[in-house]
């Protein structure tokens, strides 16, 4: 009996692995189309505290996510044309948000006393 | 005649103030807050013109010494410096004109009272940010905010398509446009988003209500949140003083301290506790000269009943009931006794946003006799236009 379960996984180790396929350049949804700039999504609070989170959008992946809790700046080092930008959050004061490279809907963006929900597309 | 006059002419001022400032007043959290609370902590500026139907008049001002450094520097609004100076907020400065019944100037007075305990300033509080982001409603408007950002991404090859669906979804997110008037692709991709997420709360509700505004029910969800803050405990300890209108000697020192924390939140009612102890010196009368000999123990506890708007929650009518006991330390005056009870009433109507109307009845049940004193209070959030301006 253990013999035979040997044999099989003898067997099964010796057949030839799976070709895989070769990762092509059309497969990458992210692919860089345009010109690829950096953009900076400046945060403020006032009269009160916050937290915001902005997720960067690339033909449906995400390609970065990242948080803030007090007045400062999110880095996303490269941005295109049709990126989009989510920002989630909640300030207890007014939260005024500003994106570096043009926007649908433009910024700065206020908010005040609610909870932050808002998308903008890179132009 | 002369007192209502003057009444009209005090709230025309405000009013008109307001007209021109504030065409529309938005739903601050901070106008959720009781006119109860607001008199026993301003949190900005708050003008007061108290007991204008009796003999002795008081046009009091109160601020906090954040409001008047903000006023002056408006960088101190920005997050890390707020919350820096944020114990400077629990301090409130008092000055008041005492006027007689000819509205002449009768002595000043001023105070100084601070918050030991105040866990209702939700503008610092991190436990608030994080109930809100905690909250499982919360997560689902956050869910569907990032999957339709994430779906519109998709559209970066049919320009149009993508501006056209993203004037939608801004108009929806920012409550200009309801669930049912958005196209049937973005209605079809918010269902679709919210079965492949799960979000079963959201279908039912677009289900149930097709008018769905995600605005409003944010909002709705943060001022619930809120309300939940404004019943927490605030303690405050005090001292005052009023000087003599001919000498600048004190005529009288109160050291104080109140309580107040909410007992009970419904829908459109809340039950606030409210404590006050007060030890009064006074000048003792019986003895030549000016001195602060007579000493006066007060202890008033009282519920405050408060009447909210069903959708805005904001307070519109008060009435507190309370008792008070006073007691005599010093040598005690021709037939006064060194204990005596009252039975306090004190209706507050809002009429405008920031102005409530409190009106005082005090009954002493040993002698029947009734004390009514009517007052005006107007709380001014200046700091929030402020930082608007600075904003811009």
């Amino acid at each position: 009996m253990a013999k035979s379960i040997k044999k099989t996984v003898a067997k099964a180790e010796k057949k030839k692995p799976v070709a895989r396929p070769k990762i092509k350049k059309s497969f990458l949804v992210a692919l860089p189309k345009g010109i690829a700039v950096s953009a900076t999504v400046n945060v403020v609070f006032k009269s009160g505290i916050g937290q915001v989170t902005a997720v960067l959008f690339r033909n449906g992946v995400l390609i970065n996510m990242q948080s803030i809790s007090t007045d400062g700046n999110i880095q996303f080092s490269q941005v295109q044309s049709h990126d989009s930008i989510s920002i989630n959050g909640v300030c207890s004061g007014d939260a005024v948000i500003t994106i570096s490279v043009p926007t649908n809907p433009g910024t700065p963006d206020t908010f005040s006393k609610e909870i932050i929900v808002a998308g903008y597309i890179i132009l | 005649m002369k007192q209502l006059l003057l009444l009209f002419i005090f709230i025309n001022i405000i009013v008109t103030n307001y007209a021109q400032t504030k065409p529309n007043l938005p739903l601050s959290a901070d106008s959720l807050a009781t006119g109860n609370y607001k008199d026993v902590l301003a949190s900005f500026f708050q003008l007061a013109f108290n007991k204008f139907t009796s003999k002795e008049k008081e046009l009091k001002f109160t601020s906090n010494p954040f409001a008047v450094m903000a006023k002056l520097d408006t960088g101190l609004l920005r997050s890390a410096q707020y919350y820096k100076y944020r114990h400077l907020r629990d301090l409130n400065f008092s000055f008041s004109a005492k006027l007689d019944s000819s509205y002449r100037f009768n002595g000043f007075s001023s105070g100084l009272k601070y918050a030991l305990i105040n866990r209702r300033d939700e503008t610092v509080s991190r436990a608030f940010i994080q109930n809100i982001l905690d909250d499982s409603r919360v997560k689902v408007i956050i869910t569907l905010n990032q999957a339709l950002d994430q779906f519109i991404s998709t559209l970066g090859n049919d320009t149009a398509t993508q501006n056209r669906i993203q004037k939608q979804k801004v108009g929806f997110t920012r409550g200009t446009m309801t669930y049912n008037q958005l196209d049937e692709t973005l209605r079809k991709k918010i269902i679709q988003i919210a079965k492949d997420s799960n979000l079963v709360s959201l279908e039912q509700t677009i289900e149930a209500n097709p008018q769905f505004n995600l605005k409003k029910t944010a909002a709705d969800i943060y001022d619930e949140i809120k309300t939940k803050i404004n019943n927490k405990s605030l303690w405050t300890v005090g001292i005052s003083d009023t000087t003599y209108n001919d000498h600048f000697i004190f005529s009288n020192i109160v050291l104080s301290s109140e309580f107040v924390k909410g007992i009970d939140t419904m829908k459109s009612k809340d039950i606030e506790l409210n404590l006050k102890a007060a030890v009064q010196l006074l000048d003792d009368s019986l003895k030549a000269g000016r001195d602060l000999k007579r000493s006066i123990f007060s202890f008033e506890p009282g519920f405050n009943f408060v009447w909210k708007t069903k959708n805005t929650l904001k307070s519109f009518f008060e009435f507190k009931l309370s008792g008070s006991y006073y007691h005599t330390f010093s040598t005690l005056y021709n037939a006064e006794k060194r204990d005596s009870l009252t039975l306090n009433g004190t209706i507050r109507i809002r009429i405008y946003d920031d102005i409530w109307i409190p009106l005082e009845i005090k009954y002493d049940p040993r002698s029947g006799n009734v004390f009514g004193f009517l007052n005006v209070r107007a709380n001014f959030t200046a700091l929030g236009k402020m930082a608007k301006a600075f904003a811009n």
